[in-house]
């Protein structure tokens, strides 16, 4: 049932939000609360992995009146993923800080939002949830660090809300042209319609869910934004709040909108492989390891955005990477706050993800990436553009390392509580074992196939 | 009408986007809530088929506004307005703390702001 985790973190947010957050109790209980969430998440993917997708109607409302909730595995896997990473961000700044009043309510409306955009299956209440999520993160962007740094914080909302306008006029023009709310309904219409005719709306998601991702040319926002957060809240944008940019694309381009998908793979190609180089050279510059991880994360987008440009073969390695990717940016900005020996392998694991270096998973979504450019009409320009940016991040994540062992010798503060080690122990995991998540998403690439 | 709403919608994004550019918080709070309006006209405008309310008995479906994009526009306006409140707060403590809301004047601020912190800090690793 998609209703329940939706319903069970909506609960317990609006429980955390009237109590006091800098009390322990509030911290375990939402703690507690994202613990059951994730085990529900689990429990949904299996689900929906055997009984295929799975649909209700709110409020017992007749269908196309009554607002509708669909999950099927690519929903789960990415609800699932963001709910470790909200899980371990909580934890880790409560073991790092003293809380505000708000955090853990934040971080709980954070995974509301999350779910139900991940869950819906109507094209508004896609908004509604984004726009849940982003007041979430904006409140969060402006948590726990001094003054100086809310011009920052100002940027971040002013340009996402922009991002987010884009997107309401896109919907507004989807209702428009196909009568419809409903994203089935839109997709059986538009499979209908001449390919490239919606040209424009492609156009106008792609921009908003890029600006979500920090792709290339909308990236501006982002080096600072985590840079200058706590790192917490850098991995909820960068392991959370991303998945929306990539969830999103993935809905709305390979699902939705197949036809203007395949017909925009050139411009994505394009934009992808830019911000590829341009995100890894940027991070060869910086000097901060914040900084670093954030065009780390600018480059990664771009590999999604490849493997989206590469057609049928590409959906696979686009679910993978955009897995990987959230995840291993996480256990990076949690590590780089933490000390001692267990926050050191933590990092180690997040950047050979990062690189995509076996025994992470990050190699798995790489392995797939390359395998679906190999194959692609130009194999040469994209592996090319796939395994330069692989080399750099590699020179880039190592300058990183040596500068965090020595620093982590020179001052071996308090050992927190490793939650960077929980994220880097399911990031190694799940290449040691594959096998589920290697099925699950071929099964989601299936779908997708299946319904163009 | 389709006209007089497609030159609103251009002149709130218009101006909006000019705003954007200002260096004044405020204004540019100002030009993001211009930016969000024209897109809630709109959404809103797609459903100017008659000028008639939507509200049965409707006299012929054909020429009532379309229910649904008034509904959509409701919530989006709700949502802008929470935005914007939570925009205008970090506003408020910008200018609270750095006295300005000019944005060059507070790039200054936060590089002495920055300074200090780091002298104190180094001040802090000679001491231990």
């Amino acid at each position: 049932m998609p209703a329940w985790p939706l319903a069970w973190t909506w609960a317990f947010a609006v429980i955390a939000a009237a109590m006091d957050g800098r009390r322990r109790a509030v911290l375990w209980l939402s703690g507690a609360a994202l613990g059951v969430l994730f085990a529900l998440d689990l429990a949904l993917i299996v689900q929906t992995s055997t009984r295929g997708t799975l649909e209700v109607v709110t409020g017992h409302w007749p269908a196309g009146v009554g607002i509708r909730l669909r999950a099927d595995v690519m929903s789960g896997l990415f609800a699932a993923s963001s709910t470790l990473v909200l899980f371990a961000a909580l934890l880790h700044e409560a073991s790092r800080a003293a809380l505000t009043r708000t955090f853990p309510a934040l971080v709980l409306f954070m995974a509301a939002g999350l779910h139900g955009l991940f869950f819906t299956g109507d094209a508004f209440n896609f908004y509604v949830f984004f726009e849940v999520s982003m007041t979430a993160a904006f409140a969060l962007v402006t948590h726990g660090h001094g003054a100086p740094k809310l011009r920052v914080a100002h940027t971040f909302i002013v340009v996402n809300l922009l991002g987010s306008v884009i997107f309401l006029a896109a919907v507004g023009e989807l209702y428009q042209v196909s009568g419809t709310l409903d994203l089935r309904q839109i997709a059986e219409w538009a499979r209908a319609q001449p390919s490239g005719s919606l040209s424009l709306l492609g156009a106008l998601v792609l921009a908003a869910f890029s600006l979500k991702l920090g792709l290339f040319p909308f990236h501006f926002w982002l080096p600072p934004a985590y840079r200058d957060s706590r790192p917490a809240v850098a991995a909820i944008l960068a392991g959370a709040l991303a998945n929306i940019g990539s969830y999103g694309l993935l809905r709305f381009g390979a699902d939705v909108l197949q036809g203007e998908l395949r017909a925009g793979a050139p411009a994505l190609l394009v934009i992808g492989s830019a911000s590829a180089l341009y995100g890894a050279f940027l991070a060869l510059t910086r000097r901060g390891g914040a900084e670093v991880v954030a065009y780390s994360a600018i480059s990664h987008a771009g590999y999604i955005l490849v493997a989206l440009g590469l057609g049928r073969a590409g959906l696979l390695a686009a679910l993978l990477l955009s897995l990987s990717g959230a995840l291993d940016k996480a256990t990076l900005f949690l590590a780089l706050e933490s000390r001692g020996t267990l926050a050191r392998f933590a990092f180690l694991a997040g950047a050979t993800s990062a690189v995509g270096i076996p025994l992470t998973v990050g190699f798995v979504g790489k392995a797939a990436l390359l395998k679906a450019a190999a194959a692609s009409a130009h194999p040469f320009g994209t592996v090319a553009v796939v395994v330069i940016a692989g080399v750099l991040s590699m020179l880039y994540m190592y300058r990183v390392y040596l500068r965090s062992e020595t620093r982590a010798l020179e001052a071996p503060g308090p050992a927190a509580v490793p939650m960077a080690a929980l994220v880097a122990a399911v990031v190694v995991g799940l290449s040691v074992w594959p096998e589920p998540v290697l099925k699950l998403a071929a099964q989601v690439a299936t779908t997708l196939e299946e319904g163009g | 009408m389709n006209l007089i709403a497609a030159v609103t919608v251009a002149l709130l994004f218009g101006s909006g986007a000019y705003l954007l550019i200002s260096r004044d918080l405020v204004k540019i709070t100002a030009g993001t809530v211009l930016i969000t309006n024209a897109a809630i006209l709109f959404l809103m405008a797609g459903g100017f088929r008659g000028l008639r309310a939507p509200i049965q008995p409707t006299p012929t479906p054909r020429l009532v506004l379309d229910p649904v994009l008034q509904a959509l526009s409701l919530t989006a306006v709700v949502i802008g307005f929470g935005i914007t409140a939570l925009l205008l707060a970090v506003v408020a403590s910008l200018e609270r703390t750095h006295h300005t809301l000019d944005i060059r004047c507070l790039q200054e601020s936060e590089v002495a702001s920055e300074e200090a912190e780091e002298t104190d800090a180094g001040e802090g690793e000679e001491e231990a």
